[in-house]
């Protein structure tokens, strides 16, 4: 609706990206104005310890291919680092990844060559059979993290082509997978790599070496002195601390305890900025928090009733409730910035309470017969729970009675036992922005939280026809065609893309306040952009 | 582990209660008990919006009305505040009164046997007061998830030995009295005696103690809720309103001060309540967290 | 020896009391409904790997034999692994008992003088203004749950009255738990203030009592001093009783600081219970609650003893 789809073209994307880079290269740091830039030239000024706040718990852990919450994906991102990186339109690039070349001819051998120099923290150059290791790692079928890789590679099909190279032999044709290589738990590890649990020596390639790690406390990574990009990093020593909640985050940040607060609530936002003190990073990439409805268990088995409650809800109202108006509203599609987004051009749905509830009349629910179920939220998260309630609210109060929903938040192991579990069919999850594929891989394959596609569906075959699909347009119609099937039966509904938020102390310089996959994006590029001012 | 504090007078309860009023503590608490258990029955009747509608944006004030603003989630501050106290009050009563009759019961048992049921009895109490109140509780409900039965349970079961042990110390006294000799030598039934005879000697002990623990299952209760352990995480629940608000503090202080306030009244007014009592019966000072 | 009886007995009713504590825990926690070894792995695991970690945890064992090798496990000292981190349980909670250590002995550095002093001062001005005073505020005080209070603190002195104080504690791992003392005021100030009322409340009875003795009045009549009657006399037989409640109040003050720890962001024991039990980390719950359960009785038992050992009156009826 209200994308630009001009703006996303390839030819505009091209000149706003060298538009954007220009920018950095002449004014430098962020958070500057030109005017000031022009002024005072700031230098980056070395040394120094940056402490980062997060919301963790004894949950925490380390792994350079595997995430489970927000911390662990800063802590990976300090220490590890991938083969390309997305830009600010999920456009894979070089410039901050260890690739100096990927290239393929058929889509299904991929030739990787890394940079040249390039040292692991033990002092160890990284050669091309790190790089077999850490693919075959990944792919392990085994391992928990395959699960999306696995239909496209296996361990048999990583090899080394010479001292710089290695050679990924795919299972089937994917012409996107650049898009995979710059995920960022694609990162490359020294063979032998083991998680934390199992050898609390971390070696990577990133700008920051571990140097203790407790879970639910702090990580203190000291800088890597041999690292590749020369000049950087800047800070002698990053510190990742763990808070049990968003009041302690921002607390900590405004009483100077913290430099930089990872994802801060939206509702603090208006105080963040009243403070002179501190800077906001807002991300407004496309990152979702969706309602699942599983579509093979009761009520939600017969799509009008997925249909209905996609109707019966205020979108924005309900943006305008829990993010204070600070997203903007979404059909429940996803990866806004992927240039296939609602390549159907669907009208946003506005409520229609009527249809609802002929859609319910036809499904065969009335008053008397309602659609019952509870929605599961996790209580740390006012953004996920928020939403829960918020929705449940509406959708009894539009219906008349025809919906009895209720929103229960999990206050203990919301991730082990309720979400995705046996027997819940309507919880909430949520999603940093991605492209279009990987979303749509995380969601059937890697997280089939909704159980969609239905038994009878060929989305799955659709979707590995696409990837293998090297015509542009070509690949575009059948995303159209997976796209029609999600908007008609699929179990999601995203009533908004969500405007993610940091805060950091203006001393802290160097994060691009560009658009992107992470936080600061990439938490300033592993925190190898970001000095501080004294 | 605690000596049970010897109590050397024994009043009728009717009799305690009268002495109890004149003292100005008493009445106060009373009074602000009773304020409070009003605001809770009137409450939901004249709260403006229902717990969980939307008004307006989030933490905002001057919003016309909403008195107090809206909250974390665009709620009604002052509709919540005003619904959220109605289950505290009737959780903490059922969990004080549960705990209470159990532990009565036990108590008298105990006193009244003797022998190796007092000892069990006694172990056991011995067993569940190794636990601070709230971490008993918090074992409970976050193993079961918190039901409103499983939160009045667990609040209960801390309550029973405490106040059990009480009323054993109190029946003891009471136990080698004449006239429970006499009835024991008639060859009454020991449910009769206890019940027709010992009781009604240790009502005000009983009064007293019972005062005391209903301010601390508030407290309990409350917690909980602060620690996310509410029975109905969507509803409208001074515990649950602190913890939802308190983020936001800054901005829109009233989500967590008014429940912060409420709180603070209620247990107070109780405490004033139980202090007066206690005064009169024995001019006995308490000490002891949670004991 | 009649007093080391006396202690042999209670400390073998301590450890007894303790054991039934353990089967407690471990009864409440073995019906928690779910699979440890699924905790574990996660719901992305296959039944063969599922059955080989049950293997491994032993959890095909009758429930008798999982309670005595956890428990003996602990009597060896070994407290097992966390289920979520899969680290050893003493490496997360080892810090930790420091930092809580430090946060009850300043807590109880300042509760325990002030309370003495206010409850015998309140005794000597027995119903005048100060003694009205006091117990009034620390009814009050008594009364309020300490998450009130704390957020009541924080309201006031850092965010919304006065901005003077951090209202959260920020503690490094491998740093002292003295390192930020700024940070540590509100925590202990809440704790102390929650915490003072009891102990001086039983000061002001005890010292009552023993103004009122028939020893005080001797030493009143043999026309001692006011002064040395008090000090020499009054005081030290009025401590006797306060011992047990000091004791009391420091296990509340090690064990039931979940709340206070949790409101502050203080990295203690009581903050790692809550986090364990947000996370459902089986061993690190059922560690916790038993040490915290066992600090408890261990103070009791401290409590009897120097109450016993402190008071002649008790010291002689043991024979």
């Amino acid at each position: 609706m209200e994308q630009n789809d001009q703006f996303f073209s390839e030819v505009s994307r091209r000149n706003f990206v060298k538009g954007a880079g220009a920018l950095a290269v002449g004014f430098g740091a962020a958070g500057l104005s030109p005017l000031q830039a022009l002024a005072a030239p700031m230098l980056p000024k070395k040394g120094g310890l940056l402490r980062v706040g997060v919301v963790g718990d004894v949950k925490d852990m380390l792994d350079a291919h595997y995430i489970v919450s927000i911390p662990d994906i800063v802590r990976l991102n300090v220490g590890f680092e991938t083969a390309m990186v997305y830009d600010e339109n999920f456009k894979p690039t070089y410039k901050d990844g260890l690739a100096e070349e990927v290239s393929t001819k058929d889509g299904i051998n991929w030739i990787i060559r890394l940079k040249k120099g390039i040292e692991f923290h033990d002092g160890k150059t990284v050669t091309a059979d790190d790089l077999v290791y850490s693919w075959q790692r990944m792919s392990d079928p085994a391992a928990k993290h395959s699960k999306a890789l696995r239909p496209f590679l296996n361990p048999a099909g990583v090899s080394k082509v010479d001292n710089r190279t290695a050679k990924l032999t795919l299972l089937q044709a994917n012409a996107d997978f650049m898009v995979t290589l710059a995920g960022y738990t694609s990162t490359v590890v020294p063979v032998g790599y083991e998680n934390f649990a199992k050898n609390p020596l971390q070696i990577g390639t990133g700008p920051y070496k571990l140097k203790s790690f407790t879970p639910g406390v702090e990580s203190t990574h000291v800088r890597h002195n041999n690292y590749w990009d020369s000049g950087k990093p800047y800070l002698d020593e990053v510190r990742v601390l763990s808070f049990a909640d968003t009041t302690a985050l921002t607390n900590a940040l405004q009483g100077g305890q913290i430099d930089v607060a990872i994802n801060v609530p939206i509702a603090m936002l208006p105080t963040l900025k009243k403070n002179r003190k501190l800077d906001i990073y807002s991300n407004s990439a496309g990152k979702i928090t969706p309602i699942c409805l599983v579509i093979d268990m009761d009520p939600f088995k017969d799509a009008r009733t997925r249909q209905a409650l996609k109707m019966l809800i205020n979108r924005k109202n309900l943006m305008k409730q829990v993010l204070s108006g600070n997203g903007r509203l979404s059909n429940d599609d996803y990866s806004p910035a992927d240039p296939n987004y609602n390549s159907n051009k669907y009208p946003m749905q506005e409520q229609d309470i009527k249809g609802a509830l002929k859609l319910l009349a036809d499904a065969g629910f009335s008053k008397s017969k309602p659609v019952v179920f509870d929605l599961k939220a996790p209580d740390d998260d006012a953004a996920l729970s928020g939403l829960a309630k918020a929705f449940v609210e509406q959708v009894n109060t539009a219906s008349g009675g025809v919906v009895k929903a209720t929103a229960t938040t999990v206050a203990t192991g919301y991730w082990d036992t309720t979400y995705m579990a046996a027997g819940v069919n309507a919880f909430m999850t949520y999603y940093n922005p991605k492209p279009y594929f990987p979303q749509f891989s995380g969601m059937v394959f890697s997280y089939p939280e909704t159980h969609f596609p239905e038994p009878t569906s060929t989305i799955k075959d659709l979707y590995y026809k696409a990837l293998g699909e090297v015509d542009v347009k070509k690949r575009a119609a059948m995303v159209s065609r997976m796209q029609k099937e999600e908007h008609e039966r699929g179990g999601y509904i995203i009533p908004y893309f969500v405007n993610a938020a940091d805060s950091f102390s203006k001393k802290v310089q160097g994060i691009n306040k560009r658009n992107s996959a992470l936080p600061l994006d990439y938490y300033g590029m592993h925190f190898k952009n970001i000095w501080l001012d004294k | 582990m605690i000596t049970s504090p010897e109590v050397e007078q024994i009043e009728k309860p009717s009799g305690l209660l009268r002495t109890a009023l004149r003292l100005k503590r008493t009445q106060i608490g009373l009074g602000v008990l009773i304020a409070m258990i009003g605001l809770t029955i009137v409450g939901p009747i004249i709260a403006p919006h229902s717990q969980t509608e939307f008004i307006d944006m989030p933490n905002s004030l001057n919003i016309p009305g909403a008195l107090f603003g809206t909250d974390y989630l665009g709620q009604d501050v002052w509709s919540r505040f005003l619904i959220g106290g109605r289950s505290i009050l009737l959780l903490s009563m059922s969990a004080t009164l549960l705990g209470t009759t159990v532990g009565t019961f036990l108590g008298l048992l105990a006193a009244l046997t003797k022998n190796k049921t007092d000892e069990f009895i006694m172990r056991i109490f011995d067993v569940i007061l190794s636990f601070p109140q709230i971490l008993l509780a918090l074992l409970l409900v976050s193993m079961f998830n918190a039901s409103p039965i499983l939160t009045i349970l667990a609040v209960a079961l801390s309550t029973t030995p405490r106040v059990g042990r009480i009323i054993r110390g109190a029946a003891l006294s009471v136990v080698e009295r004449d006239f429970v000799q006499a009835a024991t030598a008639l060859g009454e039934s020991r449910i009769r005696i206890l019940f027709s005879e010992v009781l009604p000697n240790v009502t005000g002990p009983l009064l007293v103690e019972a005062s005391l623990r209903f301010t601390y299952s508030i407290a309990t209760i409350a917690s909980l809720a602060f620690l996310g352990f509410a029975p109905d995480p969507t509803a409208a629940n001074w515990g649950t309103m602190i913890q939802e608000n308190s983020a936001v503090i800054v901005i829109q202080p009233w989500g967590a001060v008014l429940p912060v306030i409420a709180i603070a009244v209620l247990t107070i007014g109780t405490g004033l309540c139980s202090d007066g009592l206690s005064r009169v019966l024995a001019g006995i000072d308490r000490g002891g967290k949670g004991e | 020896m009649p007093i080391l009886k006396f202690i042999a007995r209670r400390l073998g009713l301590g450890l007894l009391t303790i054991f039934a504590v353990s089967v407690l825990i471990f009864l409440v926690t073995q019906a928690f409904p779910s699979d440890p070894a699924q905790a574990i792995l996660g719901r992305e695991t296959t039944p063969e790997a599922l059955d080989a970690l049950r293997q491994e945890l032993g959890l095909y064992r009758p429930a008798i034999t999982q309670f005595s090798s956890w428990l003996f496990d602990i009597v060896r000292g070994d407290i097992g692994k966390s289920f979520v981190t899969q680290m050893p349980l003493s490496e997360y909670i080892a810090p930790r008992v420091g930092n809580s250590l430090f946060l009850m002995v300043v807590g109880a550095a300042f509760s325990i003088p002030i309370s003495i002093a206010v409850g015998a001062f309140s005794a000597l001005r027995r119903d005048k203004t100060f003694d009205k005073t006091t117990s009034t505020v620390s009814l009050v005080l008594a009364a309020v749950p300490e998450f009130v209070m704390g957020t009541g603190l924080i309201l006031l002195l850092s965010t919304s009255v006065f901005h003077v104080l951090p209202a959260i504690t920020l503690i490094d791992a491998g740093q002292a738990p003295w390192s930020d003392l700024s940070g540590i005021v509100l925590p202990v100030l809440t704790l102390v203030l929650a915490v003072t009322p009891y102990v001086s409340r039983t000061m002001r009875a005890s010292m009552i009592e023993m103004l009122e003795s028939d020893y005080v009045e001797m030493a009143r009549l043999k026309g001692m001093s006011e002064r040395t009657v008090l000090v020499r006399h009054a005081l030290p037989n009025a401590l006797g009783p306060v011992f047990q409640v000091i004791a009391l109040n420091l296990a509340y003050l090690a064990g039931g600081t979940v709340i206070v720890e949790r409101l502050f962001n203080f990295p203690g024991i009581g903050s790692a219970l809550a986090d364990s039990v947000r996370a459902r980390d089986l061993p690190a719950i059922q560690f916790l609650t038993l040490m915290i359960a066992g600090v408890y009785v261990l103070m009791n038992l401290l409590a009897d003893v120097a109450t016993v050992i402190a008071t002649p009156r008790l010291r002689t009826s043991l024979k």
